[in-house]
C-alpha cells in the first residue's frame, strides 16, 4: 500500500516544485515586462491576490472545502492593521506581523464552530461568517470610519525607509508572496500536507493514516486566515485607506471561482487566479456599463469550461487520452484474438 | 508532465501580457490641442441610478465646452471609469488615469464620498487638482491639508445649519432623525449630533439599512419621543419605504422630510400619496422655474435644464446630474483662467480666484479656507405637492 | 412597556418575514432537487417585481395582468437557469453547481441593470392603498395579502411534494438521487422543474415586495442571502420550516430594529445564519440531508 502510494505522491511533488519556481519566475519577470508606476500598482494587486489565493489554496484546494470568509479574513486584517497603526500608533512593522495573527485566530474560531459540517453547510457558514465582518466595518463608526473608510494609514516603513515609491510596495508584496507561496509548497510536500491531501481526496484515506480530519481543516482554515491577514496588512499600506465595499460578498465570490477555474489544490492555481482577477478587473474598466454583465458571462463560461479548473482540466485531458490510447491499445489485442466479436460490435 | 509546463505558461504569459499592455501605454495627454481629464462614477453597483446621472451631467458639460470651441482652442479628452462602488477599485483606476491615460485634471470622486475619500491622497501626491461631486466635508477640510482638492456639494454642515435655521422658524425643537448606514448618512449624522443641540434642538436617531424593506419599528420607536418632524437621510429608494410608513403608521399631519440626497420626481411618484407635503432641503435647481427671475442662479438653471432635457429625451436634471455639471464647468472655467495649464496649484489658485462660479447648483465662492464653495444661501426649503416640487413657505 | 411599539415591531416581522419565507421556500425546492444552494433566488425576486413594476408603468395593464406575466417570465428565467447550469453536461458537484449559480445571478443582475435604465419601479397593492390599524400600530394591506401567500404557497407545495407523482419524484431526488435515475427518472427534469418552482415563487415573493418598497435592479441580492438563513433556521428543503424561518428571522430583524441597535438589524440574519449552523445544523424543523460529516 504504502509503496504503491510513494510513486504518484513523488511525482506530485516535483511537479508542484516546478510550479513554485514558475510561480517565483513570474513575480520576477512580470515587473521586467512593465515598470511604469501603473504597472507595478497592478502588478503589487496581483501579488496581494496571490497571496490571498495561496491561502485559500489550503481550504478550497486541499481540505476540498469552499470558504466564502476570505474577503471577510482580508478585510480583517486590512481594517487590523489600518486601526493599529491610525488609531494606536502601531509601527507597521508590528502591524504587518500582529493582523495575521489576529485574522488566524478568528479563522480558527469559526473553524472551530463550522468544521464539522458537510461541505456545502461549511461554504454557508464562511459566508455568514465574511457577512459579518463585512456589515461591521461599515457599522463600527468609532472603530472603523465607516462606510466613509478609515483614513491616514501611513505608508509601511521600516527603521525610518518608507515604502512610498511603487517599486517598493511591489517589492515588499513580492518577497511576502514568494515566502508565502515557499511555505505553501514545503507544507504541502511534508507529511502534514500529504495527510491534508489525501484527507481532501478522501476521508477514509485521511483516518487509514491515522490523521484526524477536523484538525487538518481547522488547520487549513487556519493558515488561509494567516495569509488573507498578510494580504489584508499589505492593502491597507498599499492603498493607504480601507473602506468596507472591497471586502464585499462579490470579493469573496470571485477569489473562489478564480482559484477554482485556475486550478485549486494546484501549486500554480494561486498565480493563474491572480492574474487573472488582475486581468478581469484591468480590462473590465473598458466597459464601463456592461462590466457586471461581462463578468458574470465570463466566470460561468470559466466554470462550465473548467469545473476542475484549468490545471485540473488539463491533467485531466491527459488522463483520457492516455486512457483512450490504452483501451485502443487493448482493443487491437482484443481483435487478434477474437475477431467475431469486433464484427459484431461493428454491426451493432 | 514536459507537455504540461508550455501550455500552462503560455497561459499565464498571455494573460500577463494582456494586463500589462495597457501599463505601458503610455501617457498621450498634455498635447497642444487636447486637455485630458479624467472621471470615476459608479454606474454599477447599489449607486448606480446616481451615478448614471452624474455622468450624463459631466458629458453634458465637456459636450457644450468642446462644442463652443474647447477650453483657449483645445478640447476636452475625457477619461471615464466606473469603479463600481469599489474603493480598491477606483484607486486602480486613479492610479491608471494618472499614469498611463495622460489625466491631468480629476473631476468626479466615484459618486460616494469613501471613494472621493481614497482618490483625495493619490491626486494630491501627483500635484493635481481634484473635483469631487461627493459629499463629506473631509473630503476637502481642512483646505490647508487638501490644498488641491474642491468639491461642488454642500458640506453636510450647511445642509444641517439650514434645517435648523428652518426648524427654529416653525418652533421646531425636537426632531427624529432617520439617516442611512451608508456614508451619506452617517456623515449628516456626525453634522447633526453636532451642530443641533447648540441650537437647542432634541435629535433622536435611528439608522436603517439601505436595503431594508420595513422601517415601521424605527418610525414607532422614534414617535415615543414625541418629535415634531421626521427626518430622513439616504438616497436609496428606502427613502421610499420610510414616506410610506410614516404616512402609515403616524397618518398625514406630520411633518416629514428628506435630505438633498432624496429630490428626485421619480422616488416621489413612487411614493403615491404618501409622499404628498414632504418638505426636502435642496439646492434651488429643482424649483428652477418657480424662484424669482431676478435670482442670478436662474437663467443658469434654465438653461441647463432646456439643454439636459434636450440631449436625453425629455429627462429632467436632477441635483446629482447638477453636481456634476458644475464640477466640470468649474474645472473648465479654472483652466481658461490659467490658459490651459492644467497644473495642479495654477488650478487650484485660479478655482479660489474665480470669485462667484454661478452654477446650476449654486453660487460658488471657493477661498484658500473654504474648498466647497456653497453656503446656506444656495439651500432652499421645497416641498412636494403631489405632483411637483415648490419652493416651501 | 409600550403596545403599540411592540405590536408594531411583531407586526414589521411578519410583513417582512412573509417575504424572506417565501425566498426560503425556493431556496429549499432546488436544494432538494439538486443539493445545491442556488443563488439566483434572490434574483428571482427581483426580477419578479421588477418586470411586473415594468410592465404595469411602461404598458399601463392591469395589476393582476403585470404581476402573471412577470411570474410567467421569471418562470422561464427558472428554466433557463437550469440549462444554463446543467445544459452542458460538466457541472455534477453541489458545490460546482453553487458556484455557477453565483455567475448567473451576476448576469441576471447586470442585465436587469440595463434593461430597467438603472431605475426604481413600483406596484399598487393589490388590495388598495389604504393601511391596517392593529392595537396602535399600522401596516400596509398588502402585508395580509403576503402572508396569506406564504402560507398558501408553503401549504400548496407540501401537498405537492406529498400527493402529486411528480412532487414525490422531486422529493426523492432529495434522498437519493443515483436510484431515481435507475428508474428512469432523469436528474435534468426534476432540476429543471425546482428551477421552475422556485422561480415562480421567487417572483411571487417580488409582487408582493414591490407594493411596500420599489424595487430595483439591486433588490435581489441581500433578499436572497436574508432569505438563504430563513432557510436554514427553519431548515433547508422543509417548506413548513421555511415559513417558520422566515417569520422568525422577520420578527428578529425588527426587534433589534424597534428595540436593538437599529443600524445593526440587517447583522441580524448572518448572526442567525452562524448560530443556527453551529448549535443546530438540520433547522427547527429538521432538513432533508445529513449535515454534519
Amino acid at each position: 500500500m504504502m509503496s504503491r502510494l510513494a510513486g504518484p505522491a513523488r511525482t506530485m511533488s516535483r511537479r508542484a516544485t516546478w510550479e513554485l519556481w514558475i510561480t517565483l519566475g513570474l513575480l520576477v519577470v512580470l515587473p521586467m515586462l512593465a515598470a511604469t508606476d501603473y504597472a507595478l500598482h497592478i502588478w503589487t494587486r496581483m501579488a496581494i491576490f496571490l497571496i490571498l489565493l495561496t491561502g485559500l489554496n489550503f481550504i478550497q484546494g486541499v481540505a476540498g472545502m469552499t470558504s466564502l470568509a476570505q474577503a471577510g479574513f482580508f478585510g480583517l486584517g486590512a481594517y487590523a492593521a489600518g486601526i493599529a497603526t491610525v488609531r494606536h500608533d502601531v509601527p507597521p512593522v508590528l502591524a504587518l506581523a500582529l493582523a495575521p495573527v489576529l485574522v488566524t485566530l478568528v479563522a480558527l474560531l469559526i473553524g472551530v464552530l463550522s468544521m464539522r459540517l458537510k461541505e456545502i453547510y461549511f461554504t454557508m457558514a464562511t459566508l455568514g461568517a465574511g457577512f459579518v465582518l463585512y456589515l461591521l466595518f461599515g457599522r463600527m463608526v468609532e472603530l472603523t470610519g465607516g462606510p466613509n473608510g478609515l483614513v491616514g494609514i501611513p505608508p509601511f516603513s521600516v527603521g525610518g525607509v518608507e515604502f512610498t515609491e511603487p517599486i517598493m510596495k511591489y517589492g515588499l508584496a513580492a518577497v511576502l508572496a514568494a515566502i508565502g507561496a515557499i511555505a505553501a509548497h514545503n507544507l504541502l510536500v511534508s507529511r502534514t500536507g500529504r495527510a491534508l491531501r489525501a484527507y481532501g481526496a478522501s476521508e477514509p484515506a485521511a483516518l487509514a493514516v491515522g490523521a484526524s480530519p477536523f484538525r487538518l481543516r481547522l488547520l487549513a482554515f487556519g493558515l488561509s486566515g494567516f495569509y488573507a491577514g498578510v494580504a489584508g496588512a499589505l492593502e491597507a499600506f498599499d492603498s493607504r485607506f480601507v473602506s468596507p465595499s472591497t471586502f464585499d460578498f462579490m470579493t469573496a465570490v470571485l477569489l473562489v471561482v478564480a482559484l477554482v477555474v485556475s486550478g485549486a489544490g494546484r501549486m500554480i492555481g494561486p498565480i493563474l487566479g491572480a492574474l487573472l482577477l488582475t486581468g478581469i478587473e484591468v480590462f473590465a474598466a473598458d466597459y464601463a456599463d456592461y462590466e457586471p454583465l461581462i463578468m458574470g458571462i465570463v466566470f460561468l463560461v470559466a466554470v462550465q469550461l473548467f469545473p476542475r479548473g484549468v490545471a485540473g482540466e488539463l491533467a485531466a485531458r491527459r488522463e483520457d487520452r492516455r486512457e483512450r490510447a490504452k483501451r485502443s491499445a487493448d482493443l487491437a489485442a482484443d481483435v487478434a484474438v477474437d475477431a467475431p466479436t469486433t464484427l459484431k460490435a461493428v454491426q451493432r | 508532465m514536459r507537455k504540461k509546463i508550455p501550455t500552462l505558461l503560455t497561459c499565464s504569459a498571455l494573460l500577463a501580457l494582456s494586463a500589462c499592455g495597457l501599463g505601458s501605454s503610455g501617457s498621450d495627454g498634455g498635447s497642444d490641442d487636447t486637455i485630458t481629464i479624467g472621471t470615476l462614477f459608479s454606474v454599477s453597483g447599489s449607486g448606480a441610478n446616481l451615478g448614471d446621472k452624474m455622468r450624463k451631467g459631466a458629458a453634458l458639460a465637456v459636450k457644450q465646452v468642446n462644442a463652443d470651441g474647447g477650453i483657449d482652442g483645445r478640447t476636452i479628452d475625457w477619461v471615464f471609469y466606473d469603479p463600481a462602488g469599489d474603493t480598491s477599485t477606483a484607486v486602480q483606476q486613479t492610479n491608471r488615469m494618472l499614469d498611463s491615460d495622460g489625466v491631468e485634471l480629476v473631476v468626479g470622486g466615484g459618486g460616494s464620498s469613501g471613494i472621493a475619500l481614497a482618490m483625495d491622497p493619490i491626486t494630491s501626491s501627483r500635484g493635481v487638482a481634484f473635483i469631487a461631486t461627493e459629499g463629506a466635508r473631509q473630503i476637502v477640510e481642512p483646505a490647508e491639508d487638501h490644498p488641491l482638492t474642491f468639491k461642488t456639494t454642500f458640506n453636510d454642515t450647511v445642509m444641517v445649519e439650514k434645517l435648523i435655521e428652518f426648524w427654529q422658524a416653525n418652533d421646531i425643537t425636537r426632531v427624529a432623525f432617520m439617516p442611512d448606514t451608508s456614508s451619506f448618512g452617517q456623515s449628516a449624522q456626525e453634522e447633526l449630533e453636532r451642530l443641533a443641540p447648540e441650537a437647542g434642538i432634541e435629535v433622536s436617531t435611528a439608522a436603517f439599512d439601505p436595503a431594508a424593506n420595513d422601517l415601521t419599528p424605527q418610525v414607532k420607536r422614534l414617535a415615543g419621543n414625541d418629535p415634531q418632524a421626521y427626518l430622513a437621510w439616504t438616497i436609496t429608494p428606502a427613502g421610499v419605504t420610510f414616506l410610506k410608513n410614516v404616512r402609515s403608521v403616524l397618518g398625514d399631519d406630520v411633518m416629514v422630510m428628506h435630505g438633498f440626497g432624496f429630490v428626485d420626481e421619480r422616488y416621489m411618484t413612487q411614493a403615491g400619496a404618501a409622499s404628498k407635503g414632504t418638505l426636502l432641503v435642496s439646492p434651488k435647481l429643482p424649483v428652477w422655474d418657480e424662484i424669482d427671475k431676478s435670482d442670478e442662479q436662474q437663467p443658469v438653471m434654465e438653461d441647463f435644464a432646456a439643454a439636459y432635457a434636450d440631449e436625453y429625451d425629455g429627462e429632467q436634471p436632477n441635483v446629482y446630474a447638477g453636481q456634476a455639471y458644475d464640477a466640470m464647468m468649474v474645472a473648465v472655467e479654472a483652466l481658461r483662467a490659467t490658459g490651459g495649464d492644467p497644473d495642479g496649484e495654477k488650478v487650484a489658485d485660479a478655482i479660489e480666484a474665480l470669485g462667484t462660479h454661478v452654477g446650476v447648483t449654486g453660487a460658488f465662492k471657493f477661498t484658500a479656507d473654504d474648498h466647497s464653495g456653497l453656503s446656506v444661501d444656495d439651500v432652499a426649503v421645497i416641498r412636494w405637492d403631489g405632483s411637483r416640487f415648490m419652493p416651501a413657505k | 412597556m409600550d403596545t403599540g411599539l411592540f405590536i408594531q415591531v411583531i407586526l414589521s416581522g411578519l410583513s417582512v418575514g412573509a417575504i424572506y419565507a417565501l425566498v426560503a421556500v425556493g431556496f429549499g425546492v432546488v436544494f432538494n432537487a439538486t443539493g445545491a444552494i442556488n443563488f439566483v433566488q434572490g434574483e428571482y425576486v427581483m426580477v419578479g417585481g421588477l418586470s411586473a413594476g415594468m410592465l404595469y408603468e411602461a404598458w399601463d395593464v392591469p395589476v393582476l395582468v403585470a404581476i402573471l406575466v412577470a411570474i410567467a417570465l421569471t418562470t422561464l428565467l427558472g428554466v433557463l437557469t437550469e440549462m444554463g447550469l446543467l445544459g452542458f453536461g460538466r457541472l455534477r458537484t453541489p458545490a460546482s453547481i453553487t458556484i455557477a449559480t453565483i455567475a448567473i445571478a451576476v448576469v441576471v443582475k447586470g442585465a436587469a441593470m440595463l434593461i430597467s435604465n438603472r431605475d426604481t419601479f413600483a406596484l399598487p397593492s393589490l388590495l388598495g392603498p389604504g393601511s391596517l390599524q392593529v392595537l396602535g400600530a399600522s401596516t400596509s394591506r398588502q402585508t395580509l395579502l403576503n402572508l396569506l401567500l406564504a402560507v398558501l404557497a408553503v401549504a400548496a407545495l407540501t401537498l405537492f411534494f406529498q400527493r402529486t407523482k411528480l412532487g414525490t419524484t422531486l422529493r426523492a431526488a432529495a434522498s437519493d438521487s443515483e436510484t431515481l435515475q435507475t428508474f428512469g427518472v432523469s436528474y435534468r427534469t426534476t432540476a429543471r422543474w425546482a428551477f421552475a418552482i422556485a422561480a415562480a415563487v421567487g417572483a411571487l415573493a417580488g409582487a408582493g415586495l414591490a407594493p411596500l418598497t420599489v424595487m430595483s435592479f439591486d433588490s435581489g441580492t441581500l433578499l436572497g442571502l436574508k432569505g438563504f438563513a430563513a432557510a436554514m433556521l427553519g431548515g433547508l428543503g422543509n417548506p413548513r420550516g421555511a415559513l417558520a424561518g422566515g417569520l422568525m428571522l422577520g420578527v428578529a430583524e425588527a426587534v433589534m430594529s424597534g428595540y436593538g441597535a437599529a443600524a445593526y438589524a440587517d447583522v441580524v440574519a448572518f448572526v442567525v445564519l452562524l448560530a443556527i449552523l453551529t448549535l443546530r445544523p438540520t433547522g427547527m424543523l429538521g432538513t432533508s440531508r445529513a449535515v454534519r460529516t
